[in-house]
């Protein structure tokens, strides 16, 4: 007994020596960390990038009898350095949840597909069989316009891949937009219009680097935990670092907030207007950075809010038919439009103390002090969602503070490859992999180059967006539409509406891939059981342009196969005359008669890395079922669209040995500071900084006004309603809701309200109510208390909540030029249930 | 049997323990003028040790019957009042024997 009670205190003693390490503290004397007992255990360790948000962080996986059994961060990851969050900490029992779909199901009546049917398991072969015979009759009937995908930014990089090519190439479709729609598109716009190339020019090292960090209505303590605690460690490390927390309700990141700012709905862009001028009012514009690397653009205005058409918001707005244009303008033209928002006219318009808006600006006016400005969803589900992103850039721009250690406009992202599948891979409905757009004929002829494909069958024509897609789907211009690793029917907004019907419109055939049974799957006609993470060999890449990889390290449960594998053999059952327009086949007898898979995939090009090369320690499904190493030819093949093109990514094989690399990857080394001399290898030996992602390399100062939301409380419908997350959950909940834990630390989502305004309708916290807009209701039940703190005239509802669908009364509302729906802005009224 | 059983040197020294036993340890980040009271929150839940604190940093050690009894606590120790951040840090499994 005392043998095991040493053992135990050694066992502790270890624990808090690397949790002293992680944490940067003396750790108390103890030996070195080993791996004690777990070798005992006989627990396999690797390396996996956590499945959950955008950070990125590196875990270990243990797996024990086929089984992950435990996880826990990893050490050499510099994302979190050894640290778990609460979701990260329970990611091992993501796929063990009791309703694990492990077989293919089909809604049948009498034997036989009916849509009106219940749900029976039949086998692959017949659930493609069905889902190509729905498919090829659509193509035949109404062409590719008429079939849709949509995917996610939880695709690992091969699959996102292998669906781009399947849809562009095979079906010559771009009805292929990814649920990063809904996510960082406005971040992905404002990126491209102001820089010319996606994605942060700095990275996570910036958080050690700066001296003010500003949180635009981002909640990072609960959304984005392990930076969080970066940020918290360096502003409580350095007294002079000051912290601002912007929001539209007081939640857990404002405990750290020297300047707290609770702002009204969609003011952000005053206050972003009045920093503006309040700089330039100072004196305190970097001339020569202004003057040698940034140009100045006027952006349309009056552009609308993305509703229908005939919808009298767009049929008022004058500037709708060319939302996105931007048009020469002067610094002094730019200095009268931002004129206009001064302090007072910012603060009566926000609602904020003057004195607080002036400390914000003052962070961003000093030149001595670094800034990095994060933001997520605040900015990105916001009806001028582009504007916003491109208004803190105007900010970083006027006064040089960019791309250089701590001087750093970050944008966040929520999904585990949002960047690097869902935008890297180019799975938008408007755009090619490395940044290339389907519009272009150069960027479609090079594609096609990479693909091995004949000239001219990439279509030019920019597929439906998301909302798009669930409108076409609900008016019957979208008959054949497959859903992969995403809750659609739960996160899209309106969804009683728009979402919902489209689904169940006979005239539509809806295939649902996914892990378990979400309102999406059991809307649709035909569910595929997917493989999930640690199943399947993957790839993701994080908010810092980090990519990094792992292996396969357990079995799928059942029949479950990974989407890859969905992909790619289903693209067996089609041959090029079957698909493709008789003139390129005329043209190109050579690919008559063959699969789309012998065409897409086996290429010479894809199939050319042999099952030898996958690693013996692990098992590869994939690699097995197809005879060759898929992943490995699908990466090799899209690394080519960005070596040269600062998109560099290291050879395949690297990724498996380091945990991660931001690209661009230059002689085997990263870059973590883009367009900067002396970080960035694109940056050439005395240009000092260059955004070369432009023609001109210079990044654009929009011009733009304070424009309202598309829908505002009136005396009917008297609050904004905010949608958005809580710690416990991500997302739509369909794997954390499966972790008894943090389904007991979370159940059920609640209304978040204001005391008094509870008191004004006689409402008591706990009580239920009814969530009332004009397109939908919820029941639900009071918070006054707990972790969210609400101004009056504001509720929030978290939407992870399948018992609670939210989205039934949220406006689909997006923003005009990325087509991200504002999730953040509608009237709704609170009722009492009698 | 309760989740919440707490192994304490008195359970292993009378061997009256069986089962899996987890260690983990957490890193906790509170506000400065609050270190003090999440120090005594800490302190008074079952299972947790604290080891060592340096300005807003806290090292505990959290230890519980099952693997989701320590999340849990994790999960309660980020909602403590004036707790910035906890996150776990390490984590061990072992058999306990009966004796």
């Amino acid at each position: 007994m005392k043998a095991e009670l040493t053992r135990r205190d050694l066992i502790k003693a270890q624990a808090v020596a690397v949790a002293a390490s992680a944490a940067g503290l003396a750790a108390p004397a103890v030996a070195q960390p080993v791996s004690g007992g777990v070798g005992a255990l006989e627990i396999k360790w690797s390396k996996a990038p956590c499945r959950f948000c955008g950070t990125g962080c590196g875990v270990m996986v243990g797996v024990k009898d086929g089984h992950v059994v435990a996880t826990h961060g990893d050490m050499q990851a510099e994302v979190n350095r050894g640290l778990n969050c609460i979701k990260g900490y329970f990611l091992s029992k993501i796929m063990y949840g009791a309703d694990r779909l492990t077989t293919p199901l089909l809604r049948k009546r009498n034997g036989v597909f009916d849509k009106e049917g219940e749900f029976e398991p039949v086998s692959w072969d017949e659930a493609f069989d069905i889902m190509a015979e729905k498919c090829k009759a659509v193509l035949r009937e109404k062409g590719p316009s008429a079939i849709g995908m949509f995917g996610s930014g939880q695709w690992t990089i091969f699959e996102g891949y292998a669906a781009t090519k399947l849809m562009r190439a095979g079906f010559r479709s771009n009805n292929l937009d990814p649920n990063a729609r809904h996510c960082m598109a406005s971040a992905a716009y404002a990126f491209m219009r102001t820089f010319g190339m996606d994605e942060p020019m700095g990275c996570y090292d910036d958080f050690e680097h700066a001296d003010a960090f500003v949180l635009w209505g981002s909640n990072m303590a609960e959304m984005h935990p392990i930076l969080w605690t970066r940020v918290a460690d360096r502003r409580l490390g350095h007294p002079h670092v000051k912290c601002a927390v912007l929001s539209t309700f007081t939640h857990r990141s404002m405990d750290l907030a020297d300047i707290p700012i609770v702002f009204r709905p969609g003011t952000d862009l005053a206050i972003l207007n009045y920093i503006a001028n309040h700089i330039i009012k100072t004196g305190r514009v970097n001339e020569k950075f202004v003057n040698d690397h940034t140009v100045f653009m006027r952006g349309q205005t009056d552009i609308g809010y993305g509703l229908r058409p005939e919808h009298p918001l767009e049929q008022a707005a004058s500037g709708v038919k060319d939302a996105g244009k931007m048009e020469p303008f002067s610094f002094e033209e730019f200095a009268a439009l931002v004129s206009e928002y001064t302090l007072e006219r910012a603060s009566e318009l926000s609602g904020v103390e003057p004195g607080f808006l002036e400390q914000l600006a003052e962070l961003y006016a000093k030149p001595e002090t670094k800034v990095m400005s994060l933001w997520t969803m605040g900015f990105n589900q916001h009806v001028r969602g582009v504007w916003a992103n491109q208004m803190v850039y105007n900010l970083h721009l006027l006064t040089g503070k960019i791309s250089e250690p701590g001087n750093s406009p970050f944008s966040l992202t929520g999904q585990p490859s949002a960047c690097g599948t869902a935008r890297e891979v180019g799975t938008f409905a408007h755009r090619l992999p490395a940044d290339m757009m389907v519009a272009n004929p150069e960027h479609r002829q090079h594609a096609e180059g990479i693909w091995k494909l004949p000239a001219g069958l990439l279509p030019g024509e920019i597929g439906y967006d998301a909302v798009a897609q669930d409108r076409a789907l609900h008016d019957g211009k979208i008959n054949f539409y497959w859903v992969q690793v995403n809750n659609n029917v739960q996160a899209a907004a309106n969804s009683s509406h728009e979402g919902y019907p489209g689904y169940r419109n006979p005239d539509n055939f809806i295939v649902v891939s996914d892990a378990y049974p979400t309102v999406t799957a059991m809307s649709a006609d035909l569910i595929l059981p997917a493989a999930m993470w640690v199943e399947k060999e993957g790839a993701y890449g994080n908010a810092e342009r980090r990519t990094h990889f792992w292996h396969q390290l357990v079995r799928a449960r059942g029949e479950a196969r990974s989407d890859l594998w969905q992909i790619v053999e289903f693209s067996k059952r089609f041959v090029t005359d079957e698909v493709w327009p008789a003139e390129i086949l005329d043209a190109n007898p050579d690919y008559r008669g063959k699969t789309l898979y012998e065409v897409l995939f086996r290429n010479g090009k894809v199939d050319r890395f042999p099952l030898s090369d996958t690693d013996p320690d692990y098992a590869n499904d994939e690699a097995q079922a197809f005879g060759f190493y898929i992943q490995k030819g699908l990466f090799e093949e899209y690394a080519e669209f960005g070596r040269g093109h600062g998109h560099d990514l290291a050879p395949f094989d690297t990724y498996h040995q380091v945990r991660g690399l931001r690209w661009p990857v230059v002689d085997g080394k990263e870059t973590r500071w883009r367009y900067r001399e002396g970080y960035d290898p694109y940056v050439r030996e005395g240009e000092g900084v260059k955004f070369y992602g432009r023609p001109d390399g210079r990044a654009v100062i929009l011009g733009v006004p304070y424009e309202p939301p598309a829908e505002s409380p009136d005396e009917e419908y008297n609050m904004w309603l905010v949608t958005g997350r809580v710690l416990e959950h991500w997302h739509s909940g369909s794997m954390t809701l499966r972790v008894p834990e943090l389904y007991k630390a979370f159940p059920g989502a609640r209304l978040f309200m204001n005391g008094n305004d509870a008191r004004s309708l006689g409402l008591n916290q706990g009580q239920e109510v009814r969530v009332v807009s004009r397109r939908g209701e919820i029941r639900t039940r009071v918070e006054t208390r707990g972790r969210n703190r609400m101004p009056r005239g504001v509720v929030f509802v978290p939407w992870f909540d399948a018992s609670q669908l939210i989205n039934k009364v949220t406006l689909d509302a997006t923003d005009p030029i990325s087509k991200q729906t504002d999730f953040k802005k509608c009237a709704v009224k609170i009722l009492p249930v009698t | 049997m309760s989740r919440e059983r707490a192994i304490n040197r008195r359970a292993l020294l009378t061997g009256t323990v069986s089962g899996s036993h987890y260690i983990s340890s957490a890193v906790i980040i509170a506000l400065p003028a609050k270190v003090a009271s999440v120090q005594a929150t800490l302190a008074a839940m079952p299972g947790v040790e604290i080891h060592a604190c340096e300005g807003s940093r806290i090292v505990v050690t959290i230890e519980g019957p099952t693997s989701g009894s320590l999340g849990e606590r994790l999960g309660q120790m980020t909602l403590i009042d004036g707790v910035l951040a906890a996150n776990m840090v390490y984590e061990h499994a072992e058999e306990v024997t009966q004796s």
